[in-house]
């Protein structure tokens, strides 16, 4: 059972007791998150949205990647199949303090946002110099 | 069959899927109910649109065929390079193979299939077969 709700587009649950003003459905989207030497990455999939629609906020601790979409609904036809819906992607991370904020960097491409969060100089790792005693 | 939003219309999809059971290699999982894409489709009495959520493809991978009115959809999906240094933390996203074949309400005319690829949405369009519209047979008086 929980197979199958893998594979479902996942349907933010009983949202963050803050409500938005349209009743329109938001989507959680699936995150990779990879530590680099240098950076966090964190990659996101929002098929629908390009760099227009995103939006990423950094508030104190608080990171929340936003993805805006319009369900664009083919002229003349009518709906016959649907396995997913459209809807905007949101989602709310709280981030340590190993990460430079002014030099977050953020693309999208192919519906695909990818943030880089170059990891404060006090938190990368530092080759220790051995010398003989 | 995975469907997980019902057809607005209440009544069974015009839609058959073909037993692809065998051909869902989606991360190595095989088994029935593993439905990727999911699709969306629309119709009209000239011809289908179908759409699916493909975010982070390269369109070189991505391969579409029609015979008929049988519509197939293969690709993959390549991992982003990480090194042997790099952790994860979180990994949701997923790689691999994909196929989906989707039986249409009628034929189409392979040769007018366009498809578009914009934001992560593939977009395909198969306009009906000529041979396959309905004609309209004339009465004649007795």
């Amino acid at each position: 059972m929980n197979e199958k709700k893998d594979m479902e587009k996942r349907k933010a649950d009983a949202p963050d007791a803050v409500e938005r003003t349209s009743n329109a459905p938001v989507y959680i989207p699936d995150v990779d998150i990879l530590e680099t030497n240098g950076d966090i990455v964190l990659v996101a999939d929002m098929p629908g949205v390009d760099e227009k629609n995103v939006t990423v906020t950094l508030e104190q601790d608080v990171l929340t990647i936003e993805g805006n979409v319009t369900a664009e609904t083919p002229e003349g036809y009518r709906l016959a199949h649907a396995e997913y819906g459209v809807g905007d992607f949101r989602r709310v991370f709280s981030l340590s303090d190993q990460v430079n904020r002014d030099k977050i960097s953020a693309t999208v491409r192919n519906g695909v946002l990818r943030l880089v969060l170059p990891k404060a100089e006090a938190a990368k790792p530092r080759t220790i110099p051995i010398t003989a005693g | 069959m995975a469907i997980t939003m019902k057809n607005p219309y209440g009544y069974r999809s015009v839609f058959d899927e073909l037993n692809d059971a065998f051909g869902d290699l989606f991360w190595g999982d095989a088994s029935a109910g593993n439905r990727f894409p999911a699709l969306n489709a629309w119709v009209s009495d000239h011809g289908v649109v179908v759409d699916a959520e493909l975010p982070g493809i390269d369109p070189k991978n991505l391969d579409i065929s029609v015979v008929g009115d049988e519509l197939t959809l293969t690709g993959r999906r390549d991992p982003d390079e990480a090194k042997e240094s790099d952790t994860y933390h979180r990994r949701e996203r997923r790689f691999g193979r994909f196929t989906r074949s989707l039986r249409l309400p009628f034929k189409v005319e392979a040769a007018k299939v366009t498809a578009n690829y914009r934001h992560g949405v593939l977009r395909i369009t198969l306009p009906r077969a000529e041979a396959d519209k309905p004609k309209r047979i004339a009465i004649e008086g007795a």
